[in-house]
């Protein structure tokens, strides 16, 4: 007799939906058989069983969403056939009640060993109720906060999903509390996770200033003008999540230079005549400049940590903004700065292949330190792109494009010229030292051959 | 009232309880003729004589057992360990026969008797001699436990741990045995067990201490006190029975808390601090409490590297701005 949980697949990953059971209920299932496949935020996983059983009681149905931590299935002894009998014990598998239309299994309390959901109270505070906001303290959904500011928060009815968090770790602290209740806002302050890249942990209280701002807690709602609702997707959620953090506590600034793409062009062009698997595109070489550049600049490999210190990492390792259907993801290619063009190349190519197939897994898009995001291909000529915390910055690369230029003799030259525009984070960098970045990423492109050594 | 040093607050407490009950009388290595290591029981033998000033055999099993033995059939001892680091010898008669000896009579034997002598760390006496073991006693059914932190709180507790019917263990520490202060001439000037004291009134974070911790905490909160930053100081004078609600009561008012000892961290009686605070005022607390405590190893010896083992008001200040941030 063993319980089925929604398993945390990525230090973000907070909840799940069942997009496939492949499994019904009364089926045998060995041990490490693949059961079902979960959408989390960022891909669709499988979920295997650990022990071999019979799929007693499905409890969280296809499509439905739950938080990490749920019951999803219950999976008896091999001998116990569907409903269970009384060889189960205490554990009435047919008393397991169906999903509840918020994607919370309400189980009775006599289940003894699952905890007892507090039903989803209406709330008059809550914003956006259908789109799954929760009551804090839920499972599965933990807000951190200290006891004092829950208990504020209750006095006060001030939800504390809405609030955001200060104290360590994004604990929502007594201060936070009165802050929101006073202004509707709490005071926003950058608490990303260092160690996870595309972590949702750290997006949170983000996405509750976002919230907080949209509609203070004071001012009901305003019904809205017709149209349709679309639940956004989990990936379009993280999206949500994720730039709202960036763009509301990453003072950000830009920087753009030109740069002459001809003989990275003509290099391009040698490097790749006998390519076979996969030519080395102009993407790459431009991560491989940024490598380097990052070695040069260390400044801008680095952090602002939630202690407030700066942390420079030691390697380089720079993801690669990948758009595929409804959002975007970004794989990060791993030690930059130790590897050679041609193996940046084929790992990128890996690496976007399983992108565009929902198969990336949490170690392939977690522990950036950089970003490059490339519309060049999309015709953009230039654009800025939003940071992807915890870094410092990203690279926003446009078309690379035959124009005449004005010589040194004041002839007209036609050259291959691309803008990139570096966003980068006030806190770590400074006009300067974002120019110096970009110049060396310019001596790289402009004199590629250094960049094979 | 008279100014005086905390060790001569500790003598005229014995002297005066010796003076108003013929029962009480002191025992312990050097306590008579060389009048004590630390000179706290300096002249006691000429005024009282040897039947009451006994000096004994270097034994402390022996002068834990005859101090017990005695309590037990009337008698109200005040027996001296040189420091507190040599009562190790005597565990035996203290845990299994002191504290335990009410219980097993079914309250038919008393056992008032006092222990005493200097306990803490410091002073380059190194692994054997400079550690504060307050939480073995503590751990113990059956013990008071007091530790009092100036001179005036030196004479009323002891003068009460003579009165009490229960095995006290009464730790001073060398360390304050030169801190002056104003103590009361009433030869009834008791205190009470288990009233903490506030020893300065804050509203930002409640410290928590007892003996040399309490000076310490108080330097502490004097230095965050010009940051803005105002404490609590509570000085528990007892750690068996423990005040908890003048704890819990500080608590509720400041949220924070940092509970501070010189003995180990690690299972010291700061976790006990901690854990109650945790259990009655969980509502109240507006970050987890913090601990500070001696570093987890044998005393070292070398001046520098005892002085990283011991924690300092530095570490209190660190502690504070931790549960504050």
């Amino acid at each position: 007799m063993a319980e089925i949980r929604m398993p945390k697949m990525g230090d973000g990953m907070e909840e799940g939906t069942i997009n496939v059971w492949h499994k019904k209920e009364g089926d045998m299932v060995t041990s490490g058989e693949v059961i079902a496949e979960v959408e989390t935020d960022k891909a669709n996983v499988e979920i295997s069983a650990y022990e071999t059983g019979t799929l007693s009681k499905i409890v969280v149905a296809q499509g439905q969403t739950v938080p990490v931590g749920e019951v999803i299935a219950i999976l008896g002894d091999a001998a116990v056939t569907n409903g269970g009998n009384g060889k189960n014990g205490s554990h009435a598998v047919s008393d397991a009640k169906p999903v509840s239309s918020e994607g919370v299994a309400d189980y009775s309390a006599e289940e003894g060993t699952t905890t007892p959901v507090v039903p989803e109270k209406a709330e008059p505070t809550l914003v956006n109720a259908s789109a799954g906001t929760r009551v804090s303290g839920e499972e599965g959904e933990r807000v951190k906060s200290s006891p004092l500011a829950r208990r504020i928060a209750e006095d006060l009815g001030v939800d504390l999903a809405a609030i955001s968090g200060t104290g360590p770790n994004g604990r929502i602290k007594e201060s936070d509390v009165r802050a929101f209740a006073d202004k509707g806002v709490a005071a926003p302050k950058l608490r990303p996770a260092v160690e996870s890249v595309v972590s949702t942990v750290s997006a949170k209280p983000a996405v509750e200033v976002a919230r907080a701002a949209a509609v203070s807690p004071m001012t009901p709602m305003q019904p809205v003008a017709a149209g349709e609702d679309i639940k956004p997707t989990k990936m379009r959620e993280a999206i949500a999540r994720r730039t709202v953090l960036s763009k509301t506590t990453i003072p950000h600034f830009y920087v753009t230079m030109i740069v002459e793409m001809d003989r990275a062009l003509a290099l391009l062009k040698e490097l790749n005549v006998d390519a076979t698997d996969g030519k080395i595109t102009v993407n790459d070489i431009i991560v491989k400049a940024c490598a380097v550049a990052l070695g040069k600049c260390p400044e801008v490999n680095s952090t602002w940590t939630p202690e407030g210190m700066i942390h420079r990492y030691a390697e380089a390792n720079i993801g690669i903004a990948v758009g595929i259907e409804d959002g975007l993801i970004i794989p990060v290619v791993r030690d930059c700065h130790t590897k050679p063009l041609r193996t940046i190349s084929s790992d990128a190519k890996a690496l976007i292949v399983k992108a565009k197939n929902n198969q990336l897994v949490p170690s392939d898009y977690s522990g950036g330190t950089f970003t490059v995001s490339n519309l060049g291909m999309m015709g953009a000529d230039e654009f800025i792109a939003l940071i992807n915390p915890p870094e410092a910055a990203i690279l926003a690369v446009g078309a690379a494009v035959r124009e005449p230029v004005v010589g040194a003799n004041d002839e007209i030259k036609i050259k291959t010229r691309m803008k990139i525009t570096l966003s980068a984070d006030h806190r770590l960098l400074d006009g300067v030292s974002g120019a110096k970045f970009l110049q060396e990423v310019k001596k790289g492109l402009e004199a590629p051959f250094s960049l094979l050594s | 009232m008279a100014t005086m040093r905390y060790q001569q607050a500790i003598r005229l407490a014995m002297t005066e309880e010796m003076e108003r009950d013929p029962n009480v009388y002191i025992l312990g290595e050097e306590v008579g003729q060389y009048q004590g290591t630390y000179r706290v029981t300096e002249g006691m033998l000429q005024k009282f004589g040897p039947e009451r000033v006994v000096d004994t055999p270097i034994s402390e099993i022996g002068i834990a057992g005859m101090a017990t033995g005695s309590a037990m059939v009337g008698l109200r001892p005040v027996a001296e360990f040189m420091t507190w680091s040599f009562a190790l010898e005597a565990m035996d008669q203290l845990v299994n026969h002191a504290a335990k000896i009410t219980y097993m009579s079914g309250g038919r034997i008393q056992c008032p008797v006092v222990f005493r002598g200097p306990a803490g760390v410091g002073t380059q006496l190194s692994a054997q001699h400079s550690q504060s073991m307050e939480s073995w006693y503590a751990h113990t059914p059956g013990f008071k436990v007091v530790m009092p932190a100036f001179p005036d709180d030196a004479k009323g507790l002891l003068k009460t741990a003579i009165r009490e019917n229960n095995p006290v263990i009464f730790m001073e520490h060398a360390g304050l045995y030169g801190v002056q202060g104003d103590v009361p001439d009433d030869t009834e000037f008791l205190v009470p067990f288990g009233q903490a004291k506030i020893r300065r009134e804050g509203t930002h974070c409640t410290l928590v201490a007892y003996s040399r911790g309490v000076h310490i905490c108080l330097k502490a909160a004097e230095a965050l006190a010009k940051e803005g930053i105002e404490c609590e100081v509570v000085d528990l004078r007892t750690l068996v029975p423990l005040d908890t609600e003048t704890i819990l009561t500080s608590v509720r008012k400041t949220h924070h808390a940092v509970v501070m000892h010189e003995e180990w961290k690690n299972v010291g009686f700061g976790a006990e601090l901690s854990a109650r605070i945790h259990e009655g005022a969980f509502d109240d607390l507006d970050a987890p409490v913090e601990r500070v405590g001696g570093a987890d190893v044998p005393m070292p010896y070398a001046k520098n590297l005892e002085r990283a083992a011991i924690p300092t008001d530095a570490d209190v200040i660190a502690a504070v701005k931790k549960t504050l941030a």
